[in-house]
């Protein structure tokens, strides 16, 4: 989330789409119902009506898989009426950047593709530059190669019209949101997007969430309270793991791992440094990649002999660019015999994992397997799941106990960014143990036998592990680590003199010459030597007073609890909302000097000596995404498995995408699997079920795996509710029990009736409550730049089981 | 503190169904097993109110010519001022009792025989009996926690604030000043019910559809009750004579004396409240000055401050942004 | 009337003691029993927590007595959620206490049809054999370009989401010690 929980209450009109936040969040409806209660319409976009949506203003169908249609069709109506920010769009964003002439787009098809490799060649992708080397502006937004006016272009097609024709969204409720939601590009007024899951799990999905990002930045709404594009998290501490890098493209912080060409760690730095433009009227943020990445690597190898960072450098793996280690790409080399052991912490992928079938057998290919839960899961249990015969599968499994949330002591970290501290109430049952206890045997024992030798033992060896004497490893120890410490005294970039052993105040005062580690640069400035910032429970407000609770808790980066605030003043550092404003420029402050007040502002720096965002080496939000693997302009295309040809474009879909074409993993069509299909979660059920399908309470409220559809299809394929259907797709089949509903409506494209079913997807074969899982439907299709699964639109048929 | 009311409004309801787990939890239910959904038009479950079950909320789905509506409606007792069950209960003194000072109607489970007589005389079908227990079990209205001073666990688990709990008058006027404020924003068939049925019930509802909707009955009567009184006092003229005592000298008379004696300790506790919570007060004043610039959330022994914290609430139902301070105990 | 079959989920669950014993000490009845039950919070030990579930971070506060979870609400102080919790925070209760919670290191041999009890220090020392014979045997110093990679990509981690951070570190730590390139989790999918 850009901006945090509690600062719904601030908005004028909060949109939620590719979410269903009173279901899967549903304290965010404490603080949505908070600003509906104040004035703020609520529209909820979602193929099938929710909870959500019975509390909403407007609720707006849209056919899975088509929000860019949709998107694009609200920027369309945005920049032809002009209702864009005008300020704000022209002084924090690229809009007003000349793009080079050599970039176009044709068809469905930016410049610079391979069809052979799917690849795009980004060179023309490019913003223009002048003799200083910055790029080229018109500040009157009139030249038609500059960024606002390619974008007017791109989407001039997405006609309410056609918008409808795609999405299935009647033209009048299209309008109708149009309307509503572009009224908050009047300096002053918020809007906000909140989205999840829906948005991001297509072969589209980055593009989905730019097109959001861009409507925003369209709007003004990025930076102020009530504002931003919100990603409601799903898991308690999904944000804390991703900061903390349990994905492979990146080390803690945001760090890129190094890949195989980076040679060195100049070659690295060289790589990843971030050159900027425009002087000193940039941040340029990334420009301290250098300092923080030493300190991490201090904080992996500490003082140790020969204590030089290019040796450093070298204990860290290097990936293979030709590799897919992204989930699916695990699992498509697990099931082909490339991995041999498997360490599973909490996750249940038999259940949770696209194409589940292909995911269960390829655990039956590995040597072992150790699985860590506080369940015996339906992972742990896959050599025994319906069907098949242990006695044939080779795999040796290790179950581990877990200890719960309340059985250890430790921080986890929610979607706004805060970083919360929790506390040991008793202790785990039976051997069950804290993941990080594990670790620390773990570890021992791995050290202990590399001191006796091995394949290059030297990172394992010299790994620094100063976490007091016990098995468990002292988590305050672990915290302060994260944070950093002066490995001696030293003198920070800040004037600062810091003794060996003091906790780094914040990340500007971490060096790149060893002088300092930290475990994650983002986390400097949460355990100080004031000390444990996640633990605070002050709920006293900031002198804004909009529930920023700067006290309560920490939050990164640097407890800002509204990131990209410096768009929310004008030029002169004065609020566009001076009741709800988030910082403000107060030339009195500082002795005449002028400081900012309110949140914490993305940099102290006076009004006109930065451009607003910080983190972009250019200092402005980029409206054309240039790094995007897909295109620079969030473009229409169908998902995979469609039930319709693009209505806008002869490229059928995402030409970016890689193609699994592998073994159990087909793809339909629209011939045999007429159906569209897909996957989400409901409140009293909790991902693949482990943590909710164990209990009693909630299984009693939701017993059975469930479809739902439309009357009319029902009464199509003569099945009623309650009865048991089977749903099929090209990569296997389930049962479920039928529920039809008025919430669930066919839509109408082009004339064209189209059926959409939905499927929840936590139930498998262990637990109490117990069902087929949804996710033997889901191929192995991502998306282009995360290869995040296509779970949320595919292809099936369902028929009354006999 | 006068008579106490729930409340529950329809148009803040998510029916995320944590009053159902929260009354589970607080009173210990185990969970019952079902299958699929019980009703169509929404994902209620279980079936219906039982002894192990005290609170479920209902779905209704409209389809309606300009868009489908999904309504949804709590059911638990009403805590009827005019209450069949207590009316029929045979037992001397009266198992299914009323709180002398809240209103709350609730099983006396040392006197109850579980004769059935309430079950068969509420005409919202709220208590059962638990034949293993012989006992009628129903919705206790909280009556622990209130007497404590805490909202009752529906209450205070409802994120949306779609039940709140506070004095019937306030309860009351609520729900009149929302229908009021729905019926200006378009919601034409916002109504109230509850306060004109029998008597004027202790749980009221804002809904936003006609009763026939939510199959509530407009003028609930359960016609003549006496056949179940008769039926009742034949089951405890046999328990009687099955137990060879009476009621009062099996439980040596301490039960009743009890359960009277709880009343008027309620109300004691209840008088007492303003005193204990200036002292309170008072006490947090003065820590907020000493901890106010320490780092705290320390696990807490023993001083149960959310309980304090909620002394505050129940008097001041609509939460408030930043009002209260907390620190380490 | 209802049928007491209903109260049979338990025993499904294999719980019925449990579930029997509890509703059978009267916890749950008249306002006596009641009032015992908040007397045993009242003087328990409270600590706070944040709910395990979504990613809103809801505070709770979890009442212990006796090395026991015996209650757990809405920590009414939290700014977030002020005492609410959804149907699944609020079921906390059970994870806590749930008699289907793993408390044994168990072990499935290569084919066999059961798993085996086992005690900590051979899960430990068993891995650790596991990993290492791994990965000596996959471990890959220089890509087939001759560029030093110091890689393995035959063991894989996968999971973390439900971790505490300082886990999350300590296991990427540890993992990207090991060689392992092959570390994703739930935010991928």
């Amino acid at each position: 989330m850009t901006n945090h929980w509690t600062d719904l209450q601030n908005s004028d009109c909060i949109m939620i789409i590719g979410s269903n936040a009173a279901e899967n969040h549903p304290l965010s409806f404490k603080w949505v119902m908070k600003a509906v209660d104040r004035g703020a319409t609520l529209i909820n976009v979602d193929p099938r009506f929710t909870r959500t949506s019975s509390k909403a203003h407007i609720y707006a169908p849209l056919r899975s898989g088509t929000d860019i249609a949709f998107l694009g069709g609200l920027m369309s109506y945005v920049l032809e009426n002009k209702l864009y920010h005008e300020d704000y769009v022209k002084n924090y964003t690229d809009a007003t950047f000349i793009v080079s002439d050599k970039f176009g787009f044709e068809d469905g098809l930016f410049t610079g593709y391979d069809p052979k490799t799917r690849k795009y060649d980004k060179s023309s992708w490019v913003h223009e530059k002048d003799g200083d080397g910055d790029p080229k502006r018109d500040m009157t937004m009139k030249d038609p190669r500059c960024v606002l006016q390619l974008m007017r272009k791109h989407y001039a097609q997405y006609t309410p019209e056609k918008v409808s024709e795609i999405t299935g969204m009647p033209v009048e409720t299209f309008n109708k949101v149009a309307k509503v939601y572009a009224a908050t590009g009047k300096p002053g007024k918020s809007a906000t997007i909140m989205y999840a899951m829906g948005t991001t799990q297509h072969t589209v999905g980055t593009q989905n969430v730019r097109s959001y990002a861009m409507l925003q930045l369209l709007l003004g709404n990025i930076g102020v309270a009530g504002g931003g594009i919100n990603a409601l998290r799903g898991e308690s501490n999904v944000q804390g793991s991703t900061d903390y890098a349990l994905l492979y493209h990146i080390l803690p912080g945001y760090l890129k791992t190094p890949r195989a060409s980076n040679s060195n760690l100049q070659a690295y730095l060289d790589k990843w440094t971030p050159k900027g433009s425009f002087g000193d009227m940039s941040a340029n943020w990334w420009q301290h990649t250098p300092k923080y990445m030493e300190s991490f690597q201090k904080a992996y190898w500490g003082d140790h002999p020969p204590n030089d960072k290019e040796f450093d450098y070298h204990n860290l793996p290097k990936v293979d660019e030709g590799t897919i280690y992204t989930h699916i790409g695990m699992f498509e080399n697990m099931y082909d015999g490339a991995i041999k052991g498997f360490l599973c912490f909490g996750q249940n992928p038999v259940v949770g994992g696209p194409n589940a079938l292909k995911e269960r057998k390829a655990l039956e290919k590995l040597d072992w397997m150790v699985a860590v839960d506080l369940w015996e899961t339906d992972t742990m249990d896959f050599w025994k799941r319906p069907g098949v015969d242990p006695t044939k599968i080779d795999t040796e499994v290790f179950a581990l106990p877990a200890a719960a949330s309340m059985e250890k002591e430790g921080s986890i970290v929610n979607s706004g960014r805060w970083m919360q501290w929790r506390y040991k109430a008793v202790e785990p049952p039976g051997q069950a143990r804290s993941d990080l206890w594990m670790y620390g045997r773990l570890f021992q024992a791995l050290k202990q036998r590399y001191k006796e030798g091995g394949e290059f033992p030297d990172p394992i060896v010299n790994l620094a592990w100063n976490y007091g004497g016990g098995p468990e490893p002292d988590v305050h120890m672990v915290a302060k680590e994260c944070n950093g410490y002066a490995m001696r005294d030293y003198k920070s970039p800040k004037g600062k003199e810091i003794k060996k052993g003091g906790q780094v105040p914040s990340f500007a005062h971490l060096m790149d010459d060893g002088s300092t580690c930290s475990g994650n640069w983002l986390y400097c400035n949460s355990y100080t030597d004031a000390g444990n910032m996640a633990a605070r429970r002050d709920p006293t407000d900031a002198a804004n007073n909009i529930g920023l609770y700067p006290k309560w808790a920490w939050c990164w980066p640097v407890n800002r609890r509204i990131i990209y605030n410096r768009a929310s003043v004008d030029l002169e550092g004065q609020p566009w909302d001076k009741d709800q404003w988030v910082i403000r420029w107060n030339p009195k402050l500082k002795d005449g000097k002028g400081g900012w007040e309110g949140d914490v502002p993305d940099g102290g720096w006076a009004p006109k000596t930065k451009h607003a965002f910080i983190m972009k080496p250019h200092g402005h939000a980029q409206l054309f995404g240039n790094g995007r693997a897909d295109g620079p302009f969030p473009t229409h295309y169908e998902p995979v498995e469609a039930p319709v040809k693009n209505a806008l474009y002869k490229q059928q879909y995402n030409p970016a995408i890689k193609i699994w074409a592998t073994e159990m993993n087909d793809i339909g069509t629209s011939d045999e699997f007429p159906i569209v299909a897909t996957t989400y979660r409901v409140v009293e059920h909790w991902q693949a079920g482990q943590m909710t399908r164990n209990l009693t309470w909630l299984s009693e409220l939701m017993p059975d795996m469930f479809i739902e559809m439309s009357k009319e299809l029902a009464s199509e394929r003569q099945i009623n509710n309650g009865d048991m259907v089977r749903i099929k797709t090209a990569r296997g089949s389930i049962q479920a029990y039928a529920v039809v509903t008025s919430r669930f409506k066919p839509f109408q494209l082009n004339g064209k009736v189209c059926h959409q079913i939905g499927l929840p997807w936590h139930w498998g074969y262990s637990g109490i409550a117990i069902g087929d899982s949804a996710n033997v439907l889901t191929p192995h299709v991502g998306d282009a730049n995360t290869m995040i699964p296509e779970y949320k639109a595919f292809l099936c048929d369902v028929e009354k089981e006999v | 503190m006068a008579e106490n009311c729930y409340y529950y409004d329809g148009s803040r309801c998510i029916a995320c169904r944590s009053c159902q787990v929260a009354c589970k939890q607080w009173n210990r239910l185990p969970g019952e097993k079902t299958k699929f959904f019980a009703k169509a038009g929404g994902y209620q479950n279980p079936v219906d109110l039982s002894p192990i079950t005290w609170n479920i909320i209902k779905f209704h789905e409209l389809n309606k010519a300009d868009g489908v509506e999904w309504l949804f409606r709590r059911h638990h007792c009403f805590h009827c001022t005019k209450a069949n069950c207590i009316e029929v209960c045979p037992v001397e003194p009266k198992a299914m009792s009323r709180h002398p000072v809240t209103g709350t109607v609730y099983v006396n489970k040392d006197l109850c025989i579980g004769c059935g007589s309430c079950e068969d005389a509420c005409p919202y079908g709220v208590p059962h009996v638990d034949e293993d227990l012989e006992k009628s079990r129903k919705c206790t209205g909280c009556i622990d926690r209130v007497t404590s001073n805490l909202l009752p666990a529906c209450a205070k688990t409802c994120p949306t604030q779609a039940i709140r709990y506070g004095t019937k008058d306030e309860m009351y006027a609520m729900a009149e000043k929302r229908v009021a404020e729905l019926k200006a924003n378009g919601f034409k068939g916002a109504n109230v019910y509850g306060t004109k049925q029998l008597g004027g019930l202790h749980s009221i509802y804002v809904l936003l559809a006609p009763l026939d909707i939510y199959a509530l009955p407009a003028n609930p009567t359960f016609g003549d009750l006496e056949p179940i009184k008769r039926k009742g006092q034949e089951k405890y003229a046999a328990w009687q004579r099955e137990h060879g005592k009476s009621f009062a000298s099996v439980v040596g008379g301490g039960a009743v004396g009890a359960a009277v004696a709880l009343g008027v300790a309620a109300v004691a506790g209840l008088n007492k409240l303003a005193e204990r919570k200036e002292k309170i007060a008072a006490e947090e004043e003065e820590k907020k000055d000493l901890d106010s610039s320490r780092l705290s959330g320390l696990t807490r022994v023993g001083c149960a401050r959310h309980i304090r914290r909620e002394r505050n609430r129940l008097v001041s139902l609509p939460f408030r942004v930043g009002s209260m301070t907390s620190r380490s105990g | 009337m209802v049928k007491l079959s209903r109260r049979g989920f338990l025993a499904a669950s294999g719980t019925v003691a449990a579930g029997g014993v509890l509703s059978r000490l009267g916890l749950d009845l008249g306002p006596s029993a009641a009032y015992a039950q908040e007397f045993k919070t009242k003087y328990a030990k409270e600590s706070t927590t944040i709910c395990p579930y979504c990613g809103v971070g809801c505070g709770l506060i979890v009442s212990a007595r006796d090395g026991a979870v015996i209650n757990v609400e809405g920590d009414p102080d939290h700014v977030i959620n002020k005492g609410s919790l959804c149907c699944k925070g609020q079921a906390l209760f059970q994870v806590a206490t749930s008699d289907r919670r793993l408390k044994k290191v168990l072990y499935r041999a290569p084919r066999s049809t059961k798993w085996e009890e086992k005690d900590w220090d051979w899960a430990i020392n068993t891995i650790a054999d596991r990993i290492k014979a791994t990965r000596d045997k996959y471990f890959t110093e220089k890509d087939s370009k001759g560029r030093v990679v110091n890689r393995t990509h035959a063991i894989a981690g996968l999971g973390g989401a439900a971790l505490d951070n300082e886990e999350c570190y300590l296991y990427g730590k540890l993992m990207r010690a090991l060689g392992m390139v092959f570390v994703e989790h739930q935010a991928r999918i």
